[in-house]
């Protein structure tokens, strides 16, 4: 008899727990067991997996001179007896999308070689006519060791960068 | 003698995307590719390598960064509402990446269809057109991208949702999360026009995207197109609870627009 109680009881409990669910989430036990995404009245819908990746690569130093859409006299001005000698740190000189009359003179004498010795990658794209980008001799070298990217991009006319000389650091 | 390092830059006229952005610079012998900085990403591993040269980064709009082994720059990608740059990442071993930096909203990975006066309730992702363009000329052919957001790497799912308006109207969506899951990032990509309706009367059109029966966005303009992509908190998106999302569209004169929301949610499924 009581047993039987009990039963009724577990029941009637098992009952208004349910009820109790549906009208707080507003839905039946099944659809909350089986846990589905609900999406409704639209005109399209998608679902992507995430899928963990690890892209192993590691990079690799630059090591060539790139010159990428450079137009008619546009003047890399790493003179030749200069950047064999002078210019050896300087490893990546890269331009893209170089206007007319645009300028690179960042090996201009005296003693590059040794001044420049941390700068590892000049960079600049999408330079526009007149930018200038000049090192500052002789005193580059203690400055600028360290510094191993200098990028710019979208530079327009007149844009300047400077690497100043010692008076300026301390 | 305390030996300081002190270089300073004078930048005039400095305009664009330069120096002050995020860093997706490798430094030699560490990653090439900048996970840190990414968010959603489309990626595909071709079983041959990939030549780094001048050809392939004539495809770039921006170059970021270039290696031996490696480049990343930005793509252009344009459609009738909006021209994104996804970032894309190739590597001499065969990787190509396309991804948005981590601070962008995963919502920019809409890419819309058709045309401002008849939309297609197409999803297409700006990161698979990044991709398969700059596959196109490297010369590889690519599989369908798998998908990761390196923001959130604990989430193994993306719900990308759409609804276009190509007349005047209110529609009502919905969505629920079952209780379990465990939402990372909410952002929404909503857009308005009209153009070219009334000679002498120029046509003024209006948008609102309402979520949960309040005002998240509203868009207004003359013969123009407005568009708004923003991240939402997620705490804004409750799980268990059903969610309504409304879009509606008006103009003053003739028919000659659209109105669209795209939604993006990424997110943890058990």
């Amino acid at each position: 008899m009581d047993r039987d109680l009990l039963l009724v009881l577990g029941l009637a409990a098992a009952l208004v727990l349910v009820a109790l669910l549906i009208f707080r989430t507003g839905q039946t036990p099944a659809s909350l067991a089986t846990g589905k995404l609900e999406v409704s009245d639209w005109d399209a819908s998608v679902t992507v997996a995430l899928e963990t990746v690890r892209i192993p690569t590691q990079a690799k130093g630059p090591s060539v001179a790139f010159v990428s859409h450079t137009d008619s006299r546009t003047r890399l001005d790493l003179m030749q007896a200069q950047v064999d000698t002078r210019g050896a740190s300087v490893r990546d000189p890269f331009l893209s999308h170089v206007d007319a009359v645009t300028r690179l003179a960042p090996l201009s004498p005296p003693g590059l070689t040794a001044t420049a010795a941390g700068i590892v990658r000049v960079f600049l794209s999408h330079t526009s006519a007149n930018a200038a980008l000049t090192l500052i001799g002789p005193a580059i070298g203690t400055l600028a060791v360290g510094k191993k990217a200098i990028f710019l991009s979208h530079v327009d006319a007149q844009s300047l960068i400077l690497l100043v000389p010692p008076s300026f650091s301390e | 003698m305390k030996y300081t390092l002190l270089v300073s830059f004078a930048l005039v006229c400095f305009v664009g995307e330069g120096l002050a952005q995020v860093n997706l610079v490798a430094p030699e012998g560490a990653p090439a590719f900048p996970s840190s900085a990414a968010g959603i990403s489309a990626y595909v591993k071709v079983d041959r390598p990939i030549r780094i040269d001048e050809a392939l980064a004539a495809v770039f709009h921006r170059i970021v960064d270039v290696g031996d082994n490696y480049i990343i720059g930005t793509v252009e990608v344009k459609n009738f509402v909006s021209t994104v740059y996804p970032h894309v990442y190739v590597d001499a071993e065969g990787w190509i990446v396309a991804f948005l930096l981590a601070s962008e909203p995963a919502a920019l990975i809409m890419h819309w269809s058709g045309d401002h006066n008849n939309p297609t309730p197409t999803i297409k992702t700006t990161l698979e057109i990044a991709l398969e363009t700059v596959a196109a000329v490297a010369r590889v052919p690519v599989s369908k991208p798998s998908f990761f957001d390196f923001s959130n790497p604990m989430a193994n799912a993306m719900l990308i949702l759409l609804r276009v308006l190509p007349a005047p109207d209110t529609k009502v969506m919905y969505v629920k999360f079952p209780g379990a899951f465990e939402v990372f990032t909410f952002s929404y990509f909503h857009y308005g026009c009209n153009y070219d309706c009334c000679r002498y009367d120029p046509d003024r059109f209006e948008t609102v995207f309402k979520f949960n029966g309040q005002v998240m966005n509203r868009l207004a303009g003359t013969e123009t197109l407005s568009k708004t992509v923003n991240t939402l908190p997620s705490r804004e998106f409750e799980v268990n609870k059903l969610h309504e999302f409304e879009l509606s569209y008006s103009y003053s004169c003739c028919e000659n627009g659209s109105a669209g929301l795209a939604i993006v949610i990424v997110y943890r499924a058990p």
